[in-house]
């Protein structure tokens, strides 16, 4: 790793005003950004640290009618949360089935989000992949087992976050400071509209840009009768990065959805919201076969390539699972 | 009673053994020795090589030997007190990293090297290797440092230009029509084809067959992943010295060759090995890193310390080849299994090697065989736990289980019927019943999503050890005791039972006797391969220590006015056999040596015969298959495993653990993944590459079957390979049990089960 | 394979040399100065490190001082200035938990610590865990069990299994499986460590 500057901000405007400048990251725990600055890919001049920011530590909480979490919150402490373990048990689930119990005893919420993807095209410095400037995306010829399945065009990644999926299901909100020289303001972006498409703009996955860093992330406390779940698929049941997943938020009145959130991800660059599944979900009451039909609907559109047209099939039954997880809870009331 | 110095059925290519049972053939009878297994004991006349102890037999107690042990350098790893090569620091050590070539072929026009020199802390960045470049990741130069860091980004900051070639990194590359030839001088696919008189035989066989099955099984390549990686911290001492802290499982080999690279006498070079991160076949020679560290070593008048970088290691540190088998198996309703063909072939990288061996378990009619190498722009192959073997376990053992479905034989019977050793003959039944074997359900037949099946496959492993090794036992006037070998104990321990033996045989305690090993200053012993360390170590410490007590019954004797052979070693005391009660402590005994130490060399001769020169096992494995989304989870786990005479119970189970958890992992994760364009290993980490980890633990019982060998003095067998040999099988064959059919190819990862699922529904 | 662009950095050329490899080396004094960057937007209040600085922490049970540069990990740190070499360097990318230490309790990847981000935080590696030659009940349950091969995993392990058991007494084979999730051991020891646990559990319920 070479070496750099470090920046020990003491709260989000002062991380925000350092981040402006050219060659400059900002860093939480670092156990993504660390990984990248020593395979080469990443090679900041300037390292903006953000887990000295007071205010990017606030604690889980709850505060008028939304549940609000400081973007240094460690996926530790959202997997153990006993509040979202109530109101919300897929995040927390989604956290605690996260990486490794190292790697959540320090990743940050934030951190978590804007993490850059696995593709191991982009992971290599040898490569010089179209992510990184290149002209080519060496996983369309290449070996693409763990590529995208959908919006597979010019660059093939899959948003490799956890916790991405759940949120949005969830309809969460970034609460972003940003920096213009020394002003600072701050925006409220809903995560949804947080991605940057490969199309949009090849060499990043979301819309922040220099001098900008998130404070809080938060959601609407999710009304009686919901249930979360997310749900991934993989190789093996140790640590292991998801093949698919999907994150389902659901209520349920009086045996009926009346409102459903469906988000799939490690199939796509983004995070994937399925519209035409919560449409024919609304109204129903839920069962196995609508949550089969359900996941069978949500693969409509994939564009599998060589090596990966099981994901396919894994993504619906990540689908069906995470819906009929997100169910029982909502009628249950409890996990 | 038979005689069994001669012949010498155990070994009888070993000419060693030939001469010295020869030159015996005038000893009258001899040792009378009962060898084999419960219900299965004989006994014979064995003529005791002078200056050793008759071998132990069958029945005998042991006060220290066959206990459970904890490993004596067990404190040493669970404080982080014990260094490995890796653990090194010297006094003004260097760091050295390659510079590696990211093209699968090339050749390196030019290369810059001033950046790198301009890097604080750089003292060396230069051109080391060849330019030709045959595999993605070859090294083609060096950088070395005062820190670990500025080596690494010295590595990067060097500029280099590469004619690119094309290349046939992949299997699938390096076989198709007009593929770039990995070695010039001859074609990717090198080999034999089957021979027209054994196709004939076999031919004729199947049509007398009541079943036929075919089918092609495939492996991929699995990486040895040693945790720590290959390399040395090497110590050039001006003028003529070298201690090099080697990560080995062979300290003398290396030895050997560092000396050449150092231009040294051997007898100037001291390897020390004293813990080792991992090898599993791959860490017998010096290596590219170590070869590199010693020169730098003593061009820079400094210490050097080489450690391959991951990715690299997963390149470099060797790898098992892949597999592709082609098989057809004729059955009759019987049993029999009247022919097989097979036609094999595999890479191994620009190394060779490749292929798959049937272990020589079944009663196979006809065979008619194939064997290809396929040459590939890819690390080269290395030795990796059973080699040849668990490959051809699973397509073997994955046909038979077809066959026996076919002929509506339970697959158990099937083996018992096809297999003469009387040690799997009586591990199927045992293990049967205590897996619950009665319990599996007919192929297939599972209701519901997740599915169960269970599985069962052989083990056989060839080797009982030879000459090759001496130990030295050290009795101290204080009473101390040393006893010392210069191999080295990968993690298997080796030191431990080394010290077991010795007291044991003193008839002290434990904690009386300190072992040493892994410092080639002491006497020779074998690289840890094929299984060898333990039997061919061990009967020369038991040796040494016979000779050494031997010297202090004698001085006890002469006191006491008797025979040394009425004396004997027992409970830390001098005994005497015929005169009860009388008897000296051993310290006091000691404390009556003329000098200040006895000391003894035991040396390895040639094995005895034995009861059966082959170790056996029988594994059970249960799964449930998902089938939704193509997981397999290992449940429960029976390896019943022999290896001769168990020193200790507890290290030799850890193995077998060891090797179940290595074979789950090569069964159903494992696999080197090459991109079709640079060539290089996409997957060289540790989180795309992967193993198995702790969530994917089944439940495992280890039996170990208490056999009594014969072989040698001590009778004990390795179990390296053995164990290695079938799991991915017994594995694979509980998924067939559960889903009614094969996956043909390992690792049995998602895509390949759905997959499986997928065309066997469109068959439907 | 020119004409990539490295993120957070202007260098184009995959082996493009960086300017501020010398800029680091230059200054060798460490600073937590105050400053206003000309070609940064770092406020002139603000904390910056550079080149190298004093930290302090606490390393099993002691204050420490060393010198370190903003990119050294605590991995390096402990490792390669310190000579504490119980902590490995296995896969240094975080995949592997051989390098596993605790932060203020808390298990976590040294290799991905930037060592000065340990700055006033309780470090203990495992070299602290004992009490001089009593061992912490966990290793203790190693030893009996034979719960290591080689041992190059083994002090990860140990680590990951003295936090879960500071946390849960009486962890069950499924808590223990998860408590070293994050851990590789390629010789499968994985067995043994469940039964050193049990042991450790029982150790440590005796008040050993
Ligand atoms: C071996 C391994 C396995 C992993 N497995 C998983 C997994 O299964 N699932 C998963 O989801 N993740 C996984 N991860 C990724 C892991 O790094 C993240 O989960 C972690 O949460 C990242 O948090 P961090 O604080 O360390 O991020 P950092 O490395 O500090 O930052 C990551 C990125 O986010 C940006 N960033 C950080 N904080 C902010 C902020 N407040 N505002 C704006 N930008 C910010 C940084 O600039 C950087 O680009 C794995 C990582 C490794 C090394
Ligand atoms: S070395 Fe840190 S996790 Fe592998
Ligand atoms: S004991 Fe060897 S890696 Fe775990």
């Amino acid at each position: 790793m070479k070496n750099f500057d470090y920046v020990l901000a003491k709260d989000a405007a002062e991380a925000a005003k350092a981040a402006q400048g050219k060659n400059t990251l900002l860093k939480g725990a670092g156990t993504d950004l660390l990984d990248r600055m020593k395979e080469g890919v990443s090679r900041p001049d300037i390292v903006v640290n953000l887990l000295t920011c007071t205010d990017l530590r606030a604690p889980i909480r709850e505060e008028g009618g939304r549940i609000i979490m400081g973007a240094a919150t460690t996926l530790t402490e959202i997997a153990e949360s006993p509040l979202l373990q109530k109101v919300a048990p897929g995040l927390a689930e989604a956290a605690g089935e996260a990486a490794t119990p190292q790697l959540r005893n320090r990743g940050t919420l934030a951190g978590n989000i804007c993490q850059r993807p696995r593709c191991w095209y982009f992971r290599n410095d040898t490569y010089a992949c179209s992510k990184k400037g290149g002209e080519t995306c060496y996983s369309i010829e290449g070996e693409n087992k763990f590529h995208a399945i959908f919006e597979n065009v010019s660059c093939n990644i899959v948003h490799p976050s956890n916790l991405a999926p759940i949120l949005q299901a969830l309809g969460a909100t970034l609460h972003v400071v940003s920096a213009k020289d020394d002003k600072v303001t701050s925006s409220d972006i809903a995560l949804k509209d947080f991605w940057v498409r490969p199309e949009e703009d090849i060499s990043r996955e979301n819309i922040l840009g220099p001098g900008q860093v998130i404070r809080e992330v938060s959601f609407a406390t999710p009304a009686a009768g919901t249930g979360s779940a997310y749900v991934e698929t993989r190789e093996k049941a140790s640590f292991d990065w998801a093949l698919t997943s999907c994150a389902a938020v659901l209520r349920i009145e009086g045996g009926i959805i009346v409102d459903a959130h469906v988000v799939m991800s490690s199939v796509a660059p983004t995070p994937l919201s399925v519209d035409a599944v919560v449409a024919m979900l609304k109204g129903k009451a839920p069962s196995e076969s609508l949550f089969k039909s359900a996941g069978a609907k949500a693969t409509d559109g994939a564009t599998p390539m060589r090596d990966n047209g099981y994901k396919v099939t894994l993504v619906a039954v990540a689908v069906k699972r995470a819906l009929v997880s997100a169910a029982a809870r909502a009628v249950g009331g409890a996990k | 009673m038979e005689n069994l110095n001669s012949p010498l059925p155990s070994d009888p290519q070993d000419p060693a053994n030939r001469r010295r049972a020869r030159s015996q053939d005038g000893a009258k009878g001899g040792t009378p020795f009962k060898f084999g297994q419960a219900g299965d004991v004989k006994e014979v006349s064995v003529v005791v090589p002078p200056d050793e102890p008759p071998p132990w037999q069958y029945g005998d107690t042991h006060a220290v030997v066959g206990h459970r042990t904890p490993r004596l350098d067990a404190v040493a790893k669970v404080t982080g007190r014990a260094k490995y090569a890796y653990d090194i620091n010297l006094p003004g050590m260097l760091w050295a990293a390659f510079v590696r070539c990211p093209h699968a072929r090339a050749v390196v026009k030019s290369a810059d090297y001033s950046a790198a020199l301009k890097i604080p802390g750089v003292v060396a960045a230069k051109e080391y290797g060849s330019k030709e470049i045959r595999y993605a990741l070859q090294h083609f130069g060096v950088v070395v440092a005062e820190t670990h860091q500025a080596c690494l980004e010295g590595v990067r900051a060097v500029k280099a230009e590469f004619e690119v070639l094309p290349h046939s990194a992949r299997f699938d590359q390096a076989i198709a029509d007009q593929a770039p030839r990995v070695h010039s001088e001859r074609p990717n696919i090198t080999g034999d084809g089957f021979r027209p008189e054994s196709e004939a035989v076999v031919d004729a066989a199947l049509k007398e067959c009541d079943a036929v099955i075919s089918g092609t099984a495939t492996t991929e390549v699995q990486t040895h992943m040693c945790l720590e990686p290959h390399g040395v911290t090497a110590r050039f001492e001006a003028p003529d010295r070298a201690t090099i802290w080697a990560s080995t499982q062979a300290t003398f080999g290396v030895r050997g060759e560092a000396a050449r690279v150092l231009k040294l006498p051997e007898a100037n070079v001291t390897v020390l090995t004293h813990f080792m991160g991992g090898g599993f076949g791959s860490k017998f020679s010096l290596g590219v890193a170590g070869a590199a560290a010693c020169a730098l070593s003593k061009e820079l008048g400094k210490p050097v310390k080489l450690m391959m970088e991951r990715r690299a290691e997963h390149v470099q540190g060797g790898n098992r080849p892949s597999s592709v088998q082609e098989m057809t198996l004729g059955v009759k309703k019987d049993g029999t299994l009247a022919a097989y063909r097979v036609k094999k072939s595999g890479t191994g990288g620009i190394g060779g090697g490749a292929g798959a061996s049937n272990p020589m378990i079944y009663k196979f009619g006809s065979v008619s065989e194939a064997n290809f190498e396929v040459a590939t722009n890819a690390g080269a192959a290395a030795a990796m736990r059973a080699p040849r073997h668990p490959q051809g376990s699973f397509a073997m053992e994955t046909i038979l289980n077809l066959a026996a479905d076919a002929i509506g034989m339970d697959p158990l019977e099937l083996r018992k019927r096809n297999d003469s050793s009387p040690i799997r003959s009586r591990q199927y039944v045992d293990g049967a019943k205590r897996f619950g074997w009665d319990k599996r359900q007919k192929s297939g037949s599972g209701k519901g999503v997740v599915k169960k099946g269970m599985g069962v496959a052989s083990a056989i492993w060839y080797a009982l050890g030879g000459r090759g090794a001496q130990v030295l036992c050290r009795i101290r006037k204080d009473g101390s005791v040393e006893i010392r070998n210069g191999a080295q104990d990968i993690g298997v321990g080796t030191k431990t039972i080394l010290a077991m033996v010795a007291a044991e045989e003193l008839g002290l305690p434990l904690a009386r006797v300190t072992p040493f090993i892994g410092d080639t200053n002491d006497p020779i012993g074998p690289g840890s391969g094929g299984s060898t360390t333990a039997p061919t170590i061990m009967p020369a410490a038991r040796t040494a220590a016979f000779m050494a007590g031997r010297s202090l019954r004698e001085l006890v004797a002469k006191k006491w006015d008797c025979a040394a052979a009425d004396l004997a070693l027992a409970s830390g005391k001098v005994i005497h056999l015929k005169d009860r009660g009388k008897s000296m402590k051993f310290e006091d005994a000691c404390a009556m040596m003329p000098g200040d130490e006895i000391t003894e060399l035991g040396k390895r001769t040639g094995n005895y015969g034995a009861y059966e020169s082959q170790t056996g096992g029988v594994h059970f494995a249960e799964v449930e298959v998902d089938t939704e989304d193509g997981t397999i989870a290992v449940t429960r786990y029976l390896a019943m495993q022999d290896a001769g005479t168990i020193i200790n119970p507890m290290t030799s189970e850890s193995q077998v653990n060891g090797a179940i958890v290595q074979g789950l992992s090569y069964a159903l994760f494992e696999e080197r993944i090459i991109d079709r364009q640079l060539g290089q290993q996409v997957n060289s980490d540790m989180d795309n590459y992967k193993l198995a980890g702790s969530k994917d633990m089944p439940h495992v019982e280890v039996i170990l079957t208490d056999i009594v060998n014969g072989a040698n003095n001590v009778g004990v067998a390795g179990l390296g390979e053995g164990p290695a040999v079938p799991i991915a099988a017994a594995i694979a064959g509980a998924v067939q049990n559960a889903l009614g059919f094969p996956v043909w190819g390992l690792p049995m990862t998602p895509d390949r089960v759905l997959a499986a699922i997928a065309a066997k529904e469109k068959g439907r | 394979m020119d004409g990539k662009k490295i993120e957070g950095s202007d260098a184009l050329s995959r082996r493009g040399f960086l300017k501020s490899a010398g800029v680091a080396a230059a200054a060798t004094t460490l600073i937590h100065e105050t400053r206003k960057s000309l070609e940064s937007t770092i406020p002139s209040d603000a904390t910056v490190m550079r080149g190298e600085s004093e930290l302090k922490f606490k390393l099993n049970g002691k204050e420490v001082t060393a010198k370190v540069a903003p990119s050294l990990t605590l991995l390096e740190l402990l490792r390669e200035k310190m000579d504490l070499t119980g902590t490995k360097q296995v896969c240094d990318r975080g995949a592997c938990g051989a390098c596993t230490v605790h932060l203020d309790g808390r298990t976590v990847n040294s290799c991905l610590l930037l060592a000065v981000d340990a700055s006033g935080r309780n470090v203990t590696t495992v070299e602290g865990l004992a009490q001089g030659e009593q061992l912490h009940p966990v290793q203790q349950g190693f030893v009996e069990e034979d719960a290591m091969q080689c041992g190059f995993c083994t002090p990860g392990m140990v680590m990951s299994c003295a936090a879960l058991l500071a946390k849960n007494p009486k962890p069950t084979r499924a808590d223990c499986a998860e408590g070293i999730s994050g851990n590789i051991c390629r010789c499968g020891t994985y067995l043994n460590i469940f039964r050193a646990m049990d042991r450790a559990s029982a150790l440590m319920k005796a008040g050993k």
